[in-house]
């Protein structure tokens, strides 16, 4: 249960709608997170007062507080966000339409530094921001661009190197907040975050992933169509392959930055037809082949 | 973001945003920094009854007040960086009244 919204506000129970605006102004001005930056104790009273304020000031909710009928709870408006929680905050002098004058600061930072800050204007480089970026996995794996936009509204085109690992960091000079006088920008630093694929893996420049191929091209070999990160490629399967077969695809792996490419290994499955087949089974049957091999010999356990 | 979801997230109408993007107060790019400032706008007409002559007021010496604080934290970290004694007078001076 909420305190009483009178004693929030210091006020009697037969205050005037007048008082109570007065009294929350008083209280507000000295609370209010952003007309007191460097206060963080003041968020808390701030958002009890102006809840005091928001039921009191409407004459319908004080009467049926008054009455009992709803409790000093949820009646409040909603605060904030505040400004002076935001990074940029420092940086809206030079950013306004009109507004822009050199900082307040140059006759501070000419005593502490003297003549020559004097001459030269005192400068500090502008902050760094940091952002995160999701980037397709055959972007990050080929290289590719990707379009961004910056905490200033701005939006800018970037380039995805060939060959990204998720968590790499891109630097975007100049991209930061301003400086202060004829301080340079700071920069932008962009986390990329690679997403999965639904059928390749990665392993440094390895691309791996499973490639289904029926009994009979198992069985007599055979030259298939396989998916690689640089486009397709006719692949052979040697006569005699089996479900774990690896087979290397050189050079059609992930991009380096020299222009050549890791290797794709593509494991093989063999995948039974999805029907039962008679013809299938009745040669099973007679062959006595089958009978004889013991897939499991030597297995421990 | 775009003018309708900024005003339903600020709680202020259309018309009054287009009016502070006019005479400087919001930037027309509409960014969270630029909602939070609406916010502290829209308190200061609504709950303390400034006019949008002292808002502008208010608003400037605020700015300069952030930007203060933002270069003094700059200087503080190069002194944090630099040399534990250096670091130990400047405790020393800030805390000395006046």
């Amino acid at each position: 249960m909420a305190r009483d919204p009178y004693a929030v506000l210091g006020v009697a129970r037969t205050a005037t709608a007048d008082e109570i605006k007065a009294a929350y102004r008083k209280l507000a001005k000295t609370l209010h997170p952003d007309l007191n930056p460097g206060d963080r104790s003041a968020e808390a009273r701030f958002k009890e007062v102006s809840a005091a304020y928001d039921l009191l000031s409407d004459p319908d909710k004080r009467r049926r507080y008054d009455e009992g009928e709803i409790d000093a709870e949820g009646q409040e408006r909603p605060r904030g966000p505040f400004f002076r929680d935001r990074p940029e905050a420092g940086t809206f002098r030079w950013r306004g339409t009109g507004r822009s004058r050199p900082s307040g600061l140059q006759d501070l930072f000419d005593d502490l530094f003297g003549a020559s800050a004097a001459e030269t204007g005192f400068a500090l480089p502008g902050e760094d921001v940091r952002l995160r970026l999701t980037v397709p996995f055959l972007d990050a794996v080929n290289g590719g661009k990707a379009r961004l936009t910056l905490p200033s509204g701005e939006t800018v085109d970037v380039t995805i190197p060939a060959g990204t690992e998720d968590g790499t960091i891109l630097r975007l000079r100049g991209k930061g907040l301003p400086g202060i006088g004829e301080g340079p920008p700071g920069d932008a630093l962009v986390e990329l975050a690679v997403a999965p694929h639904p059928l390749y893996r990665r392993e440094g420049d390895l691309i791996r992933y499973d490639l289904p191929v029926s009994i009979t091209e198992a069985v007599l070999g055979a030259k298939v169509q396989a998916p690689t990160p640089a486009g397709p490629v006719v692949l052979a399967i040697p006569p005699g392959s089996n479900s774990g077969t690896v087979l290397r695809l050189r050079g059609r792996g992930v991009a380096r930055a020299d222009g050549s490419r890791g290797d794709c290994l593509v494991t093989l499955q063999v995948v039974l037809p999805p029907k039962p087949d008679r013809e299938l089974e009745d040669f099973l049957r007679r062959w006595e082949g089958g009978r004889r091999f013991d897939p499991r010999a030597g297995i421990g356990g | 973001m775009d003018v309708e979801t900024f005003c339903l997230r600020a709680c202020i109408e259309a018309e009054t945003v287009r009016r502070w993007i006019e005479v400087g107060l919001v930037r027309a790019e509409l960014t969270e920094a630029d909602l939070a400032r609406a916010a502290l706008i829209r308190d200061l007409v609504e709950d303390f009854g400034v006019n949008l002559e002292g808002v502008e007021v208010a608003l400037d010496l605020l700015d300069q007040l952030h930007e203060a604080r933002a270069a003094l934290r700059r200087v503080l970290g190069v002194v944090a960086a630099a040399d534990p004694e250096l670091k130990a007078r400047v405790l020393a001076a800030l805390r000395e009244p006046g």
